[in-house]
């Protein structure tokens, strides 16, 4: 898919040439990294798709003022978070629904499915951040850029991103605690002969309302 | 804060992270040493980065993709400074429907919708519900699927003919633990078995108890319809596929199969509507495949009744995955719009009926 005989820097400077394919081919390699950023530092697919489109539709008519001082990566990432956190702003309320204290009750799933509930877990209790967080988190310990590189993407001193990620975890640790394997099994094994199907498990959970 | 005072989560993710004075981070290793309970919030740090490193990737929805390589090209043409003919396919995606692209899909703010949904339960129940009560309506549960599956003719495309592609239903009928095992096995059933009209009636409710989703009479070819929706990008023109009205045909696409082929839309509540859209229902399947990396089967728009959570009789999308684990059971998850916005109620795990 990716060309990697031809450099991101090069491609946007064909582009700025007029090259009509290079910026899609630009926007082809990295759209799903852009994305994942957006996505998980909004919390919603439709804020999403509106952040990317804005930061791509700028950074399409902006790639002149590119300086080359960074990574085209870098400047992409800067301008979708940047376009993120403009949207989070202009949503006064920030959707801060906190998960369910009663993990019996959204967990019926043993191990099976724990991956995949603590992914769900952690994506639902990042809405619950404030963006700036979000994104220092997302970006740091989702994506996995440096510290450095964070500072030089939200263009704030490490010691910020550093900071922004301590307190995005403590909050996160909160709200995913009840993940901890211990203690959902605690919760959940409250009776011993549970079974190995988890539907009968919804069943035992759910029996005595007769619905 | 003296030595002796329980460490804050605050507290402790900054000496993770690397933040704290000298000194205190000193105070604060020798607190640790000696308290247990301390040593467990640490640990709770530990364990958040770890779960966030856990994260796996995520793709961009193709019709986001789309959506974006097409206001590219508008920029394009807007401006004069970029190329005045992008061409999409040079990114690999989808040439959406222009109708989509130009609509920007908001979803209505959750309070409206719900306040709507309110009032249209109640044209509903008067529409259809002059034999029943409305309990008994919202009790119709599984049968009211196989019911109307004799009568409407449903587009049906077997979502193992491209994996990419789900069906999605409007069935409106009512969802419930203890009755989800039956209730998926039907939607299933209906989403797979093209022409079907021998569908089992599988739950305890006579048909007298139907919804609205089958009944509403002198539609031809509406009623509780299903579409298939393409939830991949490049794949998505390959399948072979019964298009429900003469949209666009674009060669490359399958997004032109937009709900507006007159379907009745009464029964279902507003909050719901949106998900008729392919772009939001996709939208909607994606921010769950970003956490389990799989396609739905079937999706369903529907209610959600759970007891012991407080639900009664909410407007729900219903999304049936494959379980990754197990090839006996499906991953149901049970979602409360605004999809990706709002709550996931529930992620239940049910056996496949046999």
């Amino acid at each position: 898919m990716s060309e990697d005989q031809v450099g991101d820097s090069e491609l946007l400077a064909r582009h700025v040439d007029g090259d009509p394919d290079a910026f899609g081919e630009l926007v082809a390699r990295h759209r799903n990294r852009l994305w994942a950023v957006a996505l998980r530092t909004l919390g919603n697919p439709e804020d999403a798709a509106d952040a990317v489109q804005d930061a791509l539709v700028s950074a399409y008519r902006g790639a002149a003022g590119f300086r080359g001082g960074s990574a085209v990566t870098t400047w992409l990432h800067r301008i979708v978070v940047n376009a993120c956190l403009d949207l989070a702003r202009r949503r006064a309320v920030r959707p801060t629904e906190p998960l369910r204290d009663e993990p019996a009750h959204t967990v019926t799933a043993p191990d099976v499915i724990a991956g995949r509930e603590t992914s769900l877990a952690v994506t639902s209790a990042l809405r619950t951040l404030p963006a700036e967080q979000a994104a220092a988190v997302v970006l740091v310990d989702i994506e996995g850029f440096s510290v450095a590189e964070v500072a030089e993407i939200l263009e704030v001193p490490t010691g910020t991103v550093k900071s922004r990620c301590a307190r995005a975890r403590a909050r996160l640790a909160v709200q995913l605690r009840d993940l901890d394997p211990g203690r959902a099994q605690d919760s959940t094994g409250g009776g011993g002969n549970s079974p190995p199907a988890q539907r009968v498990q919804s069943e035992t959970t759910y029996g005595e309302d007769g619905t | 804060m003296s030595g002796d005072t329980h460490l804050t989560l605050d507290e402790l993710a900054e000496l993770d992270e690397g933040l704290l004075a000298p000194e205190r981070e000193l105070e604060v290793r020798n607190h640790l040493d000696g308290c247990a309970p301390c040593r467990a919030q640490a640990d709770a740090i530990a364990a958040t980065r770890g779960a966030l490193a856990g994260v796996g990737p995520a793709e961009m929805p193709g019709e986001v993709a789309a959506r974006i390589d097409q206001a590219l090209a508008d920029a394009a043409g807007a401006t004069g400074t970029g190329p005045a003919a992008f061409d999409p396919s040079a990114a690999g995606t989808v040439v959406p429907d222009l109708t989509e692209v130009r609509n920007p899909r908001r979803l209505p703010s959750a309070p409206t919708a719900a306040a709507a949904s309110i009032a249209v339960l109640a044209v509903v129940a008067i529409v259809i519900g002059v034999h029943h009560k409305s309990s008994d309506t919202t009790n119709a549960g599984t049968s009211a699927a196989a019911g109307s599956t004799a009568e409407s003719p449903l587009v049906l495309v077997p979502p193992s003919s491209d994996s990419s592609t789900f069906d999605v239903q409007s069935s409106n009928r009512l969802y419930s633990p203890t009755t989800l095992g039956q209730s998926v096995g039907a939607l299933v059933r209906q989403g797979t078995q093209t022409g079907l009209n021998t569908a089992p009636e599988p739950a305890a409710n006579p048909t007298e108890g139907v919804t609205s989703a089958g009944r509403r009479s002198g539609s031809p070819g509406s009623g509780g319809g299903t579409r298939s929706y393409s939830a991949g990008s490049t794949a998505a023109g390959t399948a072979p596929r019964h298009k429900p009205e003469g949209g666009k045909q674009d060669t490359t696409s399958t997004n032109a199969a937009a709900p507006t082929d007159g379907t009745p839309l009464q029964a279902l509540p507003p909050a719901l509507q949106p998900y008729r859209s392919p772009n939001v229902i996709r939208a909607c399947a994606a921010f769950i495949t970003t956490t389990n990396g799989a396609t739905p089967i079937v999706a369903d728009l529907a209610r959600w009744t759970d007891p012991a959570a407080g639900k009664h009789n909410i407007p729900a999308v219903i999304m049936v995955f494959p379980d990754a684990h197990s090839a006996s059971k499906y991953d149901v998850y049970v979602v409360e719009p605004p999809c990706g916005n709002g709550d996931l109620l529930e992620l239940l795990v049910v056996d496949k009926p046999r």
